[in-house]
């Protein structure tokens, strides 16, 4: 006999968790079932970096949600997941990229109301000292910051607990059924039952719907990240590069996080990861181009996470196209993390309700069915070509 | 940046390798020894290239010179090259290498990793005062930097190296104060049944029994069944007290060597992917490997403590099996032929088995040198990580070691888990009854040493990766 449930939601990611907890709240009896760790994937170890540039416009309200979201965090978690609102600089190093600049930044501004400035050198200087000598002006966007994604899943792990949902960890879900309008879902021959299910499974999320024959289109990524030793204080800011790719933040213990999408190869046999040398080198060679001082201090650990890609760019949100009382949340495509908590409460609503509030309404499935490989082919995914 | 190729990298210039490094020459392989220290020699023979005045536990001078020696003949060596990451590239290992400031790569077909063993952390209230150090790291001066420490300095811990340092000590002229043995008394008894073989094959314990004589003539006093320690002062260490008996005594000292085993270093191991086990006889994990040192992932060997503490002797031994194992593997011998090339290592190696089955018996830390006893006392010295942490997390049944380390931030700093790894297993596995596969061991990950960006940056191609290129809104 399965166990039944108001609601089963697949994967124990930022995603997965807030759903969930955001179901328990409302009352409903929720499964949580997590094929390793609550947070062990892309939600635990990734960057942590809270800013809205640069997504695709129909995200760009949903950006502007989430970034309040964060400062509310405490109201909703208890806890501040190490939130900090120390502004998104976006360095700008090459005089053609201004036109670009521009246009981006209209494009926030006819699709939010996020606040952004245009610096020049000397206002750039004000805001973070020491940056390259070629860098020219930069985007500054002072209501973004990062957060700390392990504070954050141990935040969720902890409402969870206290909302009473039951977390299954260590359950791969491999085998789905539907019957009288129950689906049940089975892991190693335990099983659970719910007329409700919600696939969260991150960079798996097309393995997930492909249990019930269902397409989605996610590769998986590996995307690495670098932790450098404690420092002096060099950054105050999270810091980007207008058309390269870099991300970088110093949190208050002192060390430095580097990355900016930099990958490695996922190993699709055991979907482990591995790092690309050339690539980290070049992630950090970028770094301290932009930071020269960064240059002497030493690096402790990189690592890479999985991370599921669509074609656009832009996640998959909202109800099946094939199946009644099953919703997709997945494909975060980079930028996952600090849309996690706010996601999951409408994706909730949109759940009780049955209606899809506009703010996830573009990120539909039926918006792209028939783009891009749908799953790694070679026994390792190898980085876009 | 260039890349040179070779048949065999062997990694680590101790007996081990070194040893390795001639019988691959002797097959017939192109290899290269890599080593951090600007010498040859490894831990035992640290120096002995330059010092001419080395005493050493297990094997003689004049041996491990010629075993120097004849390495530089046999194989390129790179000293002073500390080995920071290994990735496999179709049928090669690149390795990267860290030499002063700069990176610098190899690559070959066959990796021997002779990386020797590092020191058990002893964590106990003070031990993380200026003045308290391992008795490896005061060895370690005293051969390598030459560095006399002011006295009077204590011993505390179990286990022959401890001895040695005592009587290194006094041969430079520094007072030692005390020893404090805390050997398990039960351990002897449980080891008297191993002596006779153990004397008749091996020669750590001779010397060992040498070397307390010595101890004993100096009048060097040793209090045995000793637990409890505890280092005191402010700023630096001033004294040392601990209980010895029913009573609890006090000792002024300037430093104080903790010495509790040694355990073999699995991080090139754990980071190559080698699958480890749990051996119970050290406690520790120790890497899976066949009778030749042949790895669980292909083309990956280990000898030498690196594959299981087996001391000074065994090394060279171990060092030839593996060596000639990857000569088999890469064709340039016959199977038959490496058999026979290394029949009377496998017959010494038998024989010095039997003294490190009395040794491991003997020198069994106990619980209570594995896992510090008060909760303040600190696990991860680099992220103030306590033993009352763990275990509160290990009472609200977080209990593997990757989740506490997300959660508490233990061996996320400088040390990377190097010297907390342990310490933290232990602590979590008497916390909660867990067994060490359950508990786990901190995932390795690059680089094994901290490495400046600005090497990175040298090492970086002008040519961005094609990621670089294809942005939309891919970037955080
Ligand atoms: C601190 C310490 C002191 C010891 N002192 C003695 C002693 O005095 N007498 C005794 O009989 N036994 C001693 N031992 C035991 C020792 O392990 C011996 O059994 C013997 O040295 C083992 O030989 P080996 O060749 O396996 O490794 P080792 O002799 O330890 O040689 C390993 C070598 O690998 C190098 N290495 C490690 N990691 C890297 C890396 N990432 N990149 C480049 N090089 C690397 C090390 O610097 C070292 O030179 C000591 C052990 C330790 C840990
Ligand atoms: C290195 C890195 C850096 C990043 N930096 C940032 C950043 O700075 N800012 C930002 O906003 N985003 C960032 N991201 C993206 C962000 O981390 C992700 O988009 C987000 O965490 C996705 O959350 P998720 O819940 O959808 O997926 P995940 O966290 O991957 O969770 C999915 C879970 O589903 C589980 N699962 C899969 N299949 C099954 C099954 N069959 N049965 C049971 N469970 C299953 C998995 O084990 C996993 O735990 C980064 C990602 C990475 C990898």
């Amino acid at each position: 006999m399965p166990r039944g449930f108001d609601a089963i939601v697949i994967g124990a990611g930022v995603h997965g968790a807030s759903v969930a907890l955001s179901l328990s709240r409302k009352g409903l009896q929720v499964a949580l079932i997590e094929r390793d760790r609550l947070g062990s994937h892309a939600s635990g170890v990734n960057a942590g970096s809270i800013h809205h540039i640069p997504r695709i416009h129909f995200e760009l309200p949903l950006a502007e949600v989430a970034l309040r979201s964060w400062e509310q965090m405490n109201e909703w978690l208890d806890d501040d997941c190490g939130f900090r609102r120390v502004g998104y600089l976006r360095v700008v190093t090459r005089e053609h990229e201004l036109p670009d600049v521009r246009r981006s930044m209209a494009r926030v501004q006819r699709y939010s109301n996020i606040p952004e400035q245009l610096l020049d050198r000397r206002e750039l200087d004000s805001v973070q000292p020491g940056l390259s000598e070629d860098a020219i002006g930069g985007i500054w966007a002072p209501s973004c910051g990062y957060a700390v994604p392990a504070h954050t899943m141990n935040a969720l792990r902890r409402n969870l607990q206290a909302a009473g949902t039951c977390l299954f960890e260590g359950a791969r879900v491999d085998t789905i059924e539907k019957a009288a309008g129950h689906w049940t879902c089975v892991s190693n021959g335990e099983r659970w039952s719910a007329p409700i299910l919600v696939n969260c499974a991150g960079a798996w999320g097309a393995a997930v719907a492909g249990l019930v024959g269902e397409r989605m289109l996610i590769s998986p990524v590996a995307l690495m990240m670098t932790v450098t030793g404690r420092a002096d204080r060099l950054l105050d800011t999270v810091l980007g590069l207008h058309g390269q790719r870099l991300s970088m933040k110093q949190p208050e213990n002192g060390t430095l996080l580097i990355g900016g999408g930099y990958q490695g190869a996922v190993v699709s046999k055991d979907w482990t990861t591995r790092l690309d040398p050339q690539r980290l080198a070049y992630n950090l060679a970028l770094a301290k181009e932009t930071l020269p001082s960064l240059g002497s201090v030493a690096v402790v650990r990189s690592w890479a996470g999985i991370e599921g890609m669509t074609p656009d760019h832009a996640p998959y949100i909202g109800p099946s196209l094939t199946h009644d009382g099953l919703w997709h949340c997945a494909g975060f495509s980079t930028h996952g993390f600090y849309l996690g908590p706010v996601t999951g409460q409408l994706l909730a609503d949109a759940i009780v309700s049955d209606t899809v509030p506009d703010l996830l309404r573009p990120f539909a499935l039926d918006r792209i069915t028939t783009l891009g490989p749908q799953s790694p082919k070679a026994d390792i995914a190898s980085p876009a070509a | 940046m260039s890349t040179d190729r070779f048949d065999l990298a062997i990694i680590g210039g101790g007996p081990a390798g070194l040893a390795a490094a001639s019988m691959a020459f002797a097959c017939g392989l192109n290899s290269v020894l890599i080593d951090e220290n600007p010498g040859l020699g490894g831990r035992v023979f640290h120096g002995i290239e330059t010092e001419r005045d080395v005493s050493i536990l297990g094997t003689d001078r004049i041996a491990a010179t010629t075993l120097a020696r004849d390495a530089r003949e046999a194989a390129t060596v790179l000293s002073g090259h500390s080995v920071v990451d290994i990735v496999r590239d179709h049928e090669h290992f690149q390795i990267k290498t860290l030499h002063g400031n700069e990176l610098r790569s190899a690559s070959a077909r066959r990796l021997l990793i002779a990386t020797g063993a590092r020191e058990r952390s002893m964590a106990f209230p003070g031990w993380t005062l200026p003045g308290v150090m391992t008795a490896g790291g005061v060895q370690t001066l005293l051969k390598g930097a030459r560095l006399v420490p002011a006295g009077p300095v204590v011993l505390a811990g179990s286990g022959p190296l401890l001895l040695l340092v005592a009587v290194q000590l006094l041969r430079h002229d520094v007072p030692v104060a005390a020893i404090l043995d805390t050997t398990p008394i039960a351990n002897i008894r449980r080891a008297m049944p191993r002596l006779a073989g153990a004397l008749w094959s091996g020669s750590v314990l001779r010397r060992g029994v040498g070397l307390l004589a010595s101890l004993l003539w100096q009048r060097v006093p040793i209090y045995r069944g000793v637990n409890t320690i505890a280092a005191q002062g402010d700023g630096s260490i001033r004294a040392v007290t601990f209980k010895a008996g029913k009573r609890t005594h006090r000792l002024d000292c300037a430093l104080l060597a903790t010495h509790v085993g040694i355990l073999p270093d699995i991080q090139l191991a754990g980071l190559v992917d080698c699958q480890l086990r749990w051996d119970a006889s050290i406690p520790g994990w120790t890497p899976v490997t066949d009778r030749n040192g042949k790895t669980s992932q292909d083309g990956v060997f280990i000898a030498g403590d690196a594959a299981g503490i087996g001391g000074a002797e065994a090394a060279p031994h171990r060092g030839r099996i593996a060596a000639t194992a990857a000569a088999v593997e890469l064709g340039a011998i016959a199977p038959d032929e490496g058999d026979r090339l290394v029949t009377l290592d496998r017959k010494k190696l038998r024989r010095l088995n039997r003294e490190r089955a009395f040794l491991d018996t003997l020198f069994f830390p106990s619980p209570d040198v594995r896992v510090p006893q008060d909760d303040a006392v600190l696990v991860c010295r680099c992220e103030a990580v306590s033993a009352g942490c763990l275990r509160a997390l290990a009472a609200a049944d977080v209990a593997e070691i990757n989740h506490v380390k997300s959660i508490s931030r233990c061996g996320m700093g400088a040390c990377q888990g190097r010297v907390c790894g342990p310490l933290a297993e232990e602590t979590l596995k008497d916390a909660t009854g867990r067994s060490a596969e359950a508990v786990g061991t901190f995932r390795v990950r690059p680089p094994l040493k901290p490495v400046p960006i600005g090497a990175y940056a040298a090492f970086a191609s002008d040519d961005p990766p094609a990621e670089a290129r294809f942005l939309y809104t891919a970037d955080w």
